[in-house]
């Protein structure tokens, strides 16, 4: 998000990913394990217009430290070292420019191999960098990011490309989507004002319970006990904490209150926003148990006895 | 005691798990495991399912070895599936970006004869409402 605010983001949708992408590079991403259906439907094994060979149309570039499964199905792996992706994406942003690299490897990566891979971006006709948390949660956060948007901006100086992130959690693009255009911002963002301000860092969740500032928390249809570091959820546990969500989970066990609520997109309906940003319907399938409520109705009974108050 | 570079991130089994619920079995069996290359677990003495105890600056966490069939890591890198167990561990840090560090976390490994706490209600109520 950061990154995207830094520099912008040059990106398509999954249909036009699926119809003409000929070359595609996971960048610390392991869709087999953490996107499953994402390579037969829109990438790797998609057969598209352009593209009505599928996978032998295609040239798929994995970088991970780990020779994850998705890297085992790629015509090319490269194992990047921990913590070194920035001077990886630097290294192949001057190959891409001709420049000489005056090193024998980088982050890992023998320099003809980087070369090699520079030469395959720039023969693509249609390229798309996926992206996920190996750039995002390792040394350098945003600025990876930063890097690898140069990168592909580079690379549409010889042909098109384009980036699109793999996002880990149902409908946390709507969420950043709706945030930035009610606010302006697409998260961390702080009303104590009575005006929206955001300053990742100081007004970030995480950041706020491990400084041990806030000293209330609800949680709506997300699981921190899960997955917040140990210092953040030690706050958790220590001020009151209400939990609104249809699964009993980590969040729920640490709440003083627990109330569940009925599963948006199966027991009703709603949008949900898919990883590229198109924004898709959701029917209600099922009916939710008597008595549930939804988390609109919910949220709606608490503001109405919050102005009562 | 041996130094590793820890990542924790999604694994299929770790999605399914979370799907079917996190107070079923399935849930800790999933993330409470730490994934070695298998020449590391040989060259510490460990065999799969065995617990090893992984500590980081940040904290500790009991939890049981697995040698690494698919996905494996390289050697001196170690991997748990993200999840309370991971958390124990993680850096908290966001580096003023609200993203802690999930991944590339300096940890020691070492055997342990104590076994991991393996249900989740019971990790979050012993590590962080402090009952036993």
């Amino acid at each position: 998000m950061l990154a995207l605010q830094d520099v912008g983001v040059p990106s398509c949708t999954l249909g036009e990913v699926k119809n003409r992408a000929d070359t595609i590079i996971y960048w610390g991403s392991n869709p087999m394990h953490a996107h499953p259906r994402h390579m037969s439907r829109y990438t790797t094994f998609a057969r598209g217009y352009f593209r009505p060979k599928g996978r032998q149309d295609r040239t798929i570039i994995v970088v991970d430290p780990r020779k994850t499964a998705t890297a085992r199905l790629a015509d090319v792996y490269i194992q990047v070292r921990p913590h070194e992706d920035y001077e990886l994406i630097s290294a192949l942003r001057a190959a891409v420019h001709g420049v000489e690299i005056e090193r024998e490897e980088v982050a890992g990566v023998p320099v003809e191999k980087i070369y090699e891979v520079a030469d395959l971006l720039k023969e693509a006709s249609f390229g798309t960098l996926f992206w996920a948390m190996g750039l995002t949660m390792s040394r350098g956060r945003h600025r990876n990011i930063d890097n690898a948007i140069c990168l592909v901006r580079d690379l549409n100086e010889h042909t098109k490309w384009v980036l699109i992130m793999m996002r880990g959690h149902y409908n946390v693009t709507g969420f950043n989507e709706v945030l930035a255009w009610t606010t302006g911002y697409p998260y961390a963002v702080d009303f104590t004002r009575g005006y929206p301000r955001y300053n990742p860092g100081e007004t970030s969740t995480v950041d706020l319970l491990t400084r041990g500032e806030a000293d209330a928390m609800m949680v709506v249809a997300s699981d921190p006990g899960a997955h917040f570091p140990q210092k953040a959820v030690e706050r958790m546990a220590e001020i009151p904490l209400v939990c609104v969500d249809p699964h009993w989970t980590p969040t729920a066990e640490l709440a003083d209150v627990y109330v569940p609520t009925a599963i948006a997109g199966i027991e009703w309906e709603g949008t949900a926003y898919r990883m590229d940003a198109v924004p898709i319907r959701m029917r209600k399938v099922v009916d939710p148990p008597e008595g549930l409520l939804n988390d609109v109705e919910f949220l709606e009974m608490v503001i109405e006895k919050v102005e009562e108050m | 005691m041996a130094e590793f570079t820890l990542i924790t991130g999604r694994t299929i089994w770790q999605g399914e798990a979370i799907e079917t619920g996190k107070d079923e079995e399935i849930y800790p069996e999933a993330v409470a495991v730490c994934y070695f290359n298998p020449a590391d677990m040989e060259e510490l003495g460990i065999r799969d399912g065995d617990p090893v105890r992984v500590r980081s600056e940040h904290g500790e966490v009991v939890v049981r070895a697995r040698a690494a069939e698919t996905d494996v890591p390289p050697r001196g890198v170690v991997f748990i599936p993200m999840g309370p167990w991971a958390n124990r561990v993680v850096d908290p840090d966001t580096a003023s970006t609200g993203m802690p560090g999930f991944k590339g976390v300096k940890v020691e490994v070492e055997p342990t004869d104590e076994e991991p706490v393996e249900d989740m209600s019971e990790l979050m109520r012993k590590e962080y409402l402090k009952e036993e």
